[in-house]
Parts: structure tokens; sequence; C-alpha cells
């Protein structure tokens, strides 16, 4: 069995220099880390890293390949691929024999998190998201899922398949320095993908929308000047020293915002 | 031009997810301000969507290569302009899956929609979230996976018919359960919690943190505190939420008997909501906090988890069915 872990490059946020060099995304290197931990328990033969991105991220992929990965493919798409695109030049790229591919959750700069998805929906695989652990189970290969609000499943894996990686701090991985040297001297494979008519187009870029903010209704028996100085508090205010909490149904217009934003669903 | 939206929701016992109900928010308004139909792909079990539905159809099944498949089988007349979904894992799965099975333009986190010289554009946060993009959608249907942090619109009555039940042409597996553990708000790591419910000097001790701990275990949320809780010994250090803490950036963070400082604001201040319960109409916190309550913890809090309970239990009564006494 081999496996195949996608990567990306992005602009490193630490780096001073300008322009930022690129480095391995972290969601990226969680997918790597991940891959190395199941190539282990699931026996895999040879992990394999793929990318598509254009030539100017080769430097950090080759920081990858030097993870001990057993080679790795570049595919260029040209500069407009959306997620379809990606996922297709991908499957494309993925090697006969592969039956596991690692993905990162969604990319630092603009991820949009469906790739893993798309791509398992193009191979005609299965897919599963926010794994934190493969493991053998009964001796048949499993997965450790991190569901929301605290919940923690174990599922049966079922292969071919797609894994996203939990999203969590990138594991510190170092290379060994002969598998750096070999790095930096590969011959990194780039296969060409000619893209179908593009489905998306940037119009423009705006500031970043704002947040949205609540204001709590001032006490409905204050004087005007009162609620006033309430509204301008940004919520309740004390009124002679007492609070006004309980006459005023905090409780109640605190329980209708959580409620709102459907964290009072039973079962939660 | 199509003139139909769809929208694809999972119903379940505790009904809409927020993050679907953000996908049926933005798709009511879209649809009102095109005139277009609203159809509802409701997987799992039915649940009442908020507005006016023009079809509804019911997918007992939850798995997102199914729901793709039915998904892409309604749009096929060719009538829709966009199909929404929310940001929950199977909302993604089924968006991605779609997109592929259409070859359509699928964009994730949208923060708005709008038809504008016949061209559908859509909003998503862009560099990191310090920016906004706006792309133009050059084929249609368009899958646009609805960010969770959008303003919701007034709940409405609901005006649906009867959804139709829709048999899969192909029966997906699912994968084997194999055991499911849910994490107390003792356990949860704070920084990967949805929910925070954090507390500072103001607690007034260690048996204020259980209070706080009783409702994060209702919000399914985890504790968090501010280090001077943490000095004093109340919670162990793990919670510690700032500068020197962890940093969090949870869907809500309630912020009880917390003055704000710098130290802690920067470690929660990218939370996607903040509410913050103080005795001090003048405290920092209400200055990043989106809802401010001046009050005291230990009356607000109590009265809180009673409310949600409250709540709750009249849910379960209205869901009982009827005769089930028997
Ligand atoms: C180098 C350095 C690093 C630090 N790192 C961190 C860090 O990582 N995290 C962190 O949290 N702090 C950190 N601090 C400490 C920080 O500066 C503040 O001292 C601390 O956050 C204050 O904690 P507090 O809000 O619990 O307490 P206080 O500032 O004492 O505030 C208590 C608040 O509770 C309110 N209150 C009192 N009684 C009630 C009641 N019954 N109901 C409601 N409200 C009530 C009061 O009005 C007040 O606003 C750091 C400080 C330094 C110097």
């Amino acid at each position: 069995m081999n496996a195949v872990v996608l990567l990306r490059a992005v602009p490193d946020q630490e780096a001073l220099t300008d322009p930022r060099p690129l480095v391995a995304d972290g969601p990226s290197l969680t997918a790597l880390g991940l891959a190395r931990s199941s190539q282990r328990i699931l026996a895999a033969v040879e992990l394999r890293g793929l990318s598509l991105g254009p030539a100017e991220w080769e430097p950090a992929l080759r920081e990858a390949l030097a993870l001990d990965l057993d080679g790795l493919v570049r595919v260029d798409a040209g500069p407009e691929a959306d997620v379809v695109e990606t996922a297709r030049a991908l499957a494309a790229a993925i090697p006969d024999g592969t039956s596991l591919v690692f993905a990162g959750s969604s990319a630092t700069d603009h991820g949009s998190g469906l790739l893993p998805a798309a791509l398992a929906q193009v191979l005609g695989w299965s897919y599963v998201g926010s794994v934190t652990a493969v493991e053998l189970h009964d001796g048949l290969p499993a997965v450790r899922v991190r569901g929301d609000a605290g919940v923690r499943r174990l599922l049966r894996l079922t292969l071919p398949a797609v894994l996203e990686a939990a999203s969590g701090p990138a594991p510190s991985l170092y290379p060994r320095l002969a598998k750096k040297l070999a790095a930096r001297k590969a011959v990194i494979p780039v296969m060409q993908h000619s893209a179908d008519e593009p489905r998306l187009r940037i119009d423009g870029y705006g500031p970043a929308r704002p947040v949205t903010r609540t204001l709590f209704r001032p006490s409905a028996t204050a004087r005007p000047a009162e609620r006033m100085r309430q509204l301008m508090s940004g919520g309740m205010a004390r009124r002679t020293g007492q609070t006004i909490a309980a006459e005023s149904g905090v409780a109640q217009q605190l329980a209708d915002l959580l409620e709102a934003q459907g964290f009072i669903g039973e079962g939660k | 031009m199509p003139a139909r939206v769809l929208v694809i929701v999972e119903g379940g016992p505790s009904g809409l997810d927020r993050r679907d109900n953000a996908a049926v928010s933005m798709a009511r308004r879209f649809a009102v301000e095109t005139g277009a139909e609203l159809d509802a792909l409701v997987s799992g079990a039915t649940v009442a969507l908020p507005g006016t539905w023009s079809r509804a159809w019911l997918l007992a099944a939850t798995d997102a290569r199914a729901i793709a498949a039915e998904a892409a089988a309604i749009t096929a007349s060719g009538e829709h302009m966009a199909v929404f979904t929310g940001e929950t894992p199977l909302g993604r799965e089924a968006g991605g899956r779609l997109a592929v099975r259409l070859g359509c333009p699928v964009v994730a986190g949208v923060q708005a929609v709008r038809m504008q010289s016949a061209a559908l554009h859509l909003t998503r946060p862009a560099v990191a979230g310090t920016r906004s993009a706006t792309l133009v959608a050059l084929k249609l249907p368009a899958i646009v996976v609805v960010s969770a942090d959008i303003a919701v619109g007034e709940p409405a009555p609901s005006a649906m018919p009867e959804p139709s039940a829709l048999v899969p042409a192909h029966l997906f597996d699912p994968p084997e359960l194999l055991a499911e553990t849910r994490l107390s708000p003792w356990e949860m790591d704070v920084a990967e919690a949805e929910v925070v419910v954090a507390g500072g000097r103001g607690v007034g001790g260690p048996e204020g943190f259980e209070l706080l701990g009783t409702l994060a275990q209702r919000l399914g949320g985890a504790v968090g505190a501010t280090r001077v809780a943490v000095d004093l010994g109340w919670v162990s250090r793990d919670r510690q939420v700032g500068l020197t803490g962890r940093t969090v950036s949870p869907r809500f963070y309630l912020a009880c008997g917390i003055s704000g400082a710098i130290h802690h604001a920067l470690g929660m201040r990218s939370s996607g909501f903040i509410a913050a319960i103080n005795t001090d109409a003048r405290c920092a916190i209400f200055s990043i906090a989106n809802a401010s309550v001046v009050g005291d913890v230990r009356e607000v809090v109590p009265a809180l988890i009673a409310e949600i309970d409250r709540r709750r239990a009249l849910a379960a009564t209205e869901r009982e069915p009827v005769g089930s006494a028997r």
C-alpha cells in the first residue's frame, strides 16, 4: 500500500525580509506528520508528496521532500485553478497503487478547506475529515476523529480514502542532513494540467467585513437618560449601586443570543 | 435566468445547527432580493425551516456522497442559481463533492452574496482574514458554503411543505463507528473548544468555577481562566488564556468576572462572539465584547443555567409524540 501527502507553500509569516520566503504551510506539515505516523502503523511502502503550485514553491517543497518523503511531484495548472480544477489535476497525478491521500485542513492564506472532499469525489474514494490519528483496531485500520464540542470518535477506515488531518499546531519535523542535501539536488517532476474554462473570476478586494455587535436592550422602566447611559456603556448599567440584571431578564437575553447561534440545542 | 435556490441542511433532534441556520438565513435573504423560489434538501430527520419554501425533500441518509448525488439530480433541471450549505463537516463535504459532480464553482466562508449586472457575486475573507475578496461565478449554480459568523436574521414562522422522501439511487456505507466519547469542560482543550466559559478574580473562588464548569457543560464548551485565577490556585494552569497562557479563538467566549487586561485580551480577542459579565460598567473587557452584561456573575450564571435547562425541557416536551405515554 502506498500513500500520498498533499503539500502547499505559503509566505513565511515570521520572516522579516520583504518579500517573505516561501515555506511549507502549517496544515500541510500537520498532514505530513499524520502521514508519517500512519506509514509506520499501516506498514505503507511509500509516502510521496504531491503539490499543485507554481515553480516558485520548489524550495519550500524540497524542505518537505527532505522529511523522509519517497518522492515528490509538482503539478502546474496555471494561476486560476479553483477547487474543482485543483482536485481534478491532483487526482490525475496520483500514482497507481495509492490507497491513502493525506491532506491538511484549510490552507492558512486563503484555503477553502473543501479540496480533500472534492478530491475524494473525483477519485470515487471515501473521505474522513478532522483525523487526529490512524491506528489498528482488531488488526484493521481505524481513524480517530475530532468532532464538534469535544466529541471524539473512532471510525473503521475503508480504503482507498482521502484523510484530512485535524487542524492543530504543526509538528516539529527536522530533516536529516543527508536527506536535506539529497532533496536540494533532486529533480522534481512537473506534470502539466490544462484547465477547463474558469468558473470564478476575482472582482476585487476590500476591507475585512466587520464583526457584528449585539447591544442588549436597556431596561424598559429606566428614564431616557438612564436608557441612553445603558446603551452607551454597551449593555446593562448599574442603577444607584444595584445591578438590574435579574429584573431586566439578562439571563433570558443571553440565552436568546446563545439559542440564535445554535448553542442551546439538546445534547450539546 | 434560473430562478431557484437550493439549501442543503441536516435535521436532528436538537433542530438546526447554527451553521446550517446561517446558510438558511443567507439563502432566504438572497431569495427575497432576487425573487427566487426556495427549495430545501434536508438530510437525517425533518426540521421546520423558517420562512416560505417552495419544495422540500427529505433524505434519511446523512452521507455526503448521497446528499451530493441527490442535490445533483435536483439541480439537473438547470433552474438553480445557487446551492447553499452551512460550514458543518457534512455541509463542507457535500459542497465539495457536489461542485465536482456539477463542474460548478464552489466558494467557502461566504459572508455575502448578491446578484449584480446579472452575475452572481460572492464575498469571502482573503489574505488570512485581513481583507475580503469578491468573486464572480462564471457558471451556475454556484455552490455557496456560508460562513458560520454572519449575522442571522430574525426568527420567522415556518411555511414549508411536507418534505417528499428521497430514495437514494446508490447506497453508500457510512464508516463504521467503533467508539464515541465526549470530553468534559475540564478535559477539553481550551484552544479547541467552540465555546469557552472563562472566569477571573470576580468569580470568587473554586466554587464559582464549578458553576462555570456546569454552564460550559450545558454549552458543550471548555472552562478558561485568567492568570489571576490560576495564580490563586482556583484552576489548573492549562486553563489559562492570554499572553502567557493559551491563545484561543472559539465561536463564543463568555468572560465572567474578568477585567479584560491586555495580557488576557491578547489571548482571546479573535473569538467569534465575546460576551462579558462584570459588575463594573467601565471595565476594559466591555470595549472588546459584542455583548456586555453589567451584573454579578454569582447571579447571572445560575440564572442562565436555569434558563437553558428550562428551554431544553420545553423543547423536549414539545417534541414528545402524542400518545407516547402508552
Ligand atoms: C507579563 C505578564 C503576563 C501576563 N499574562 C497573562 C495571561 O496570559 N493571562 C491573563 O489572564 N493574565 C495575564 N497577566 C495578568 C493580567 O495583566 C491581569 O492581571 C489579569 O488578566 C487580571 O485577571 P482578572 O481579570 O481575573 O482580575 P482583575 O483584574 O482583578 O479583575 C476582576 C474583575 O472582576 C470583576 N468582578 C468582581 N466581582 C465580580 C462579580 N461578583 N461579578 C462580576 N464581576 C466581578 C471586577 O469588576 C473586575 O473587573 C499577565 C501579566 C503580566 C505582567
